[in-house]
């Protein structure tokens, strides 16, 4: 298994990434924080992360923009992110965030337990895409090695065919050769 | 943009005055008025494009698995740049800084190209450009400057530093292509004549 699943969490406030973090403690999941926008748009351009908690209110570029630019990148577009906003009268807030391709949306404050359910649904999720990629990986490096295999048989196949003093030791030779490298 | 839900163009940038009007206003929070004034300096690297689907010029196919480092403090703009350039096959590496843009190209030998911003804070692409040619390694690696403005005298001081050419914000995506996979391909050949 490759990397362990990150969190990537957006809040301009510390308390509240300091929060997010102890409310993800235990899980299998690495916590990524960040205090802006801009910080968040950083981190996903030098890594890959399995979910995103994203404030939607900050500072400078806030959540929605945050989310269209995420949304924007075929890398990224497809990463899980969760909106969390102190706003729970406007139910207008929760279509923007949907709008702009959010898969969730948690008001403020919310249950710690219902965050944590959510956040191991993608962390497994993500857990069993990396595997399936491995997967696929492994797949079609064996096609390849039965590709090469069945050519140097066709070849040594050929090789004897064609008889002559050498033929044998050729034809094992190319087979070894295959086969061991 | 963001009232246009599932249009998701990887070669689309809105100036970011556009953009926040727009994303802020129906939420009348008490920080967002005085934020303006901090987003309008900026302009855009990319000239909007209409056309989302991924475009194959003979010069991005020279350019497919390629891997260019951007140096660049403007997340914003970075972020719209890698999207247009991974649909190209490329591989992007990212610094804000000009210190960890040298940092990055010490410890990832495969980068063939750089794209250099020339106005940073701290260290600017002038001087990164000079620390990047004072390395032997990398007296021959293609570094390109984006500026924001054509100022006359500009291409000479990027000239001077070190940098191989030279593209002006915002820019033209199929230009960025041509005139990238030009230079990794000069490079390219240059390394097998040894």
């Amino acid at each position: 298994m490759a990397d362990r699943a990150k969190a990537l969490l957006v809040d301009d406030r510390r308390d509240n990434l300091m929060a997010l973090e102890a409310i993800l403690q235990g899980l299998p999941v690495q916590a990524v924080a960040v205090e802006s926008g801009e910080a968040a748009l950083k981190q996903l351009l030098v890594d890959d992360f399995a979910v995103i908690l994203l404030d939607a209110q900050m500072p400078n570029m806030d959540g929605f923009e945050t989310a269209s630019h995420i949304k924007r990148r075929e890398r990224t577009r497809h990463v899980p992110i969760l909106f969390l906003t102190a706003a729970d009268r406007d139910a207008q807030l929760a279509l923007r965030g949907y709008a702009v391709g959010a898969v969730d949306y948690l008001t403020k404050p919310f249950d710690p337990w219902v965050l944590r359910a959510k956040v191991s649904i993608f962390v497994d999720l993500w857990n069993k895409s990396q595997q399936l990629k491995a997967q696929a990986d492994a797949a079609r490096e064996r096609d390849a090695q039965w590709q090469r295999l069945t050519e140097t048989v066709d070849e040594a196949a050929r090789v004897l065919r064609a008889g002559g003093a050498n033929a044998a030791a050729e034809a094992l030779a190319l087979l070894e050769k295959a086969r061991w490298g | 943009m963001s009232s246009s839900p599932g249009k998701g163009s990887a070669f689309t940038l809105y100036l970011p005055d556009v953009l926040l009007p727009e994303s802020v206003a129906p939420l009348a929070t008490p920080v967002s008025p005085a934020v303006p004034v901090v987003r309008g300096t900026t302009p855009a690297i990319l000239r909007p494009v209409s056309a989302p689907e991924r475009r194959i010029s003979p010069a991005a196919h020279q350019l497919d698995g390629a891997t260019v480092l951007i140096v660049d403090d403007d997340v914003r703009n970075v972020f719209a740049l890698t999207s247009a350039l991974e649909m190209h096959g490329l591989q992007v590496l990212y610094s804000d800084n000009g210190a960890e843009g040298i940092r990055l190209l010490a410890e990832h030998p495969e980068v063939d190209i750089v794209l250099m911003d020339a106005m940073m804070p701290d260290q600017d692409g002038y001087e990164t450009t000079r620390g990047i040619r004072r390395n032997k390694r990398f007296q021959d690696l293609p570094v390109v400057f984006l500026t924001a403005k054509a100022m006359p005298g500009d291409r000479e001081s990027a000239l001077g530093a070190g940098a191989t050419d030279y593209i002006t914000k915002p820019v033209d995506l199929d230009e960025l292509i041509r005139l990238m996979a030009r230079w990794v391909n000069a490079a390219e050949t240059e390394a097998e004549r040894g």
